[in-house]
């Protein structure tokens, strides 16, 4: 096991521990987050986003079966259908009003989070950027390899953050005409 | 079908979207989705709503056209 790989599966373990903290603080605090039209819709959304990881994995594994490995490496397809399952996930959800729980303050909730995923968005230009800039992106093999996940990183937390802001602006309208 | 009788009885209690929300504890997207006749509540929230406003199932959910 390399360092990156072990990074990686330490990264993953601590986000998992962190998701399993949060829900046991959450429920011995507040009981059930989201209402029940909300989780209907989240729901919804966890079957979109499942199929359209189906969709996609099936489409790369038919063009790389017929073609040989193109464009990225085997470990960037798989990140990269991840994180668009991710994506769809969270912009359905945004969408259909089930991204924020009940109990959260919707304004604190949506300020802190447009300030944290702000710094990520950051963060993560800077680091495309630097990475660009001494051409970490490409192997050997002319392929785009791990490092190419700040992009993806870049490209999901942007559409969020748009998503989030139209649908802010659109909840605003609605607000005001009740 | 929009929920006019519910939209009504909330605007004779003076409530907004938000408040009534706040009082059956779901969110005010819900309620609103509930007015627009976009989602159908189950009967807990239906007894929520009719608790909140102090109606029953009959003046807010009862259709007579039917």
């Amino acid at each position: 096991m390399n360092s990156y790989t072990i990074g990686l599966c330490a990264g993953i373990m601590a986000v998992m521990i962190w998701m399993v903290i949060t829900k046991i603080f959450r429920k011995n605090k507040n009981g059930n987050a989201y209402d029940e039209r909300q989780k209907i819709k989240r729901g919804e959304a966890s079957s979109i986003a499942f199929f359209s990881m189906l969709i996609a994995e099936l489409i790369v594994a038919i063009v790389t079966q017929e073609n040989g490995q193109i464009l990225m490496t085997p470990f960037m397809w798989h990140m990269s259908i991840i994180f668009f399952g991710a994506t769809v996930f969270g912009l359905c959800c945004v969408w259909k009003d089930a991204y924020f729980n009940v109990t959260d303050n919707a304004k604190k909730s949506r300020r802190s989070l447009f300030i944290s995923m702000g710094l990520i968005l950051i963060l993560s230009i800077i680091g495309s950027i630097r990475y660009g800039m001494e051409n970490k992106f490409f192997n050997e093999s002319g392929l785009l390899d791990s490092e190419f996940i700040i992009v993806i990183v870049c490209i999901m937390i942007a559409l969020l953050l748009i998503n989030i802001t139209i649908k802010s602006l659109v909840d605003k309208k609605s607000e005001k005409e009740d | 079908m929009k929920n006019l009788k519910l939209k009504a009885a909330r605007a004779l209690k003076d409530m907004s979207q938000d408040d009534l929300a706040k009082a059956v504890g779901v969110s005010r997207q819900t309620i609103n989705a509930v007015e627009k006749g976009e989602y159908n509540p189950t009967i807990n929230l239906c007894l929520s709503i009719c608790k909140a406003l102090g109606v029953t199932l009959n003046d807010l959910f009862w259709d007579e056209a039917e």
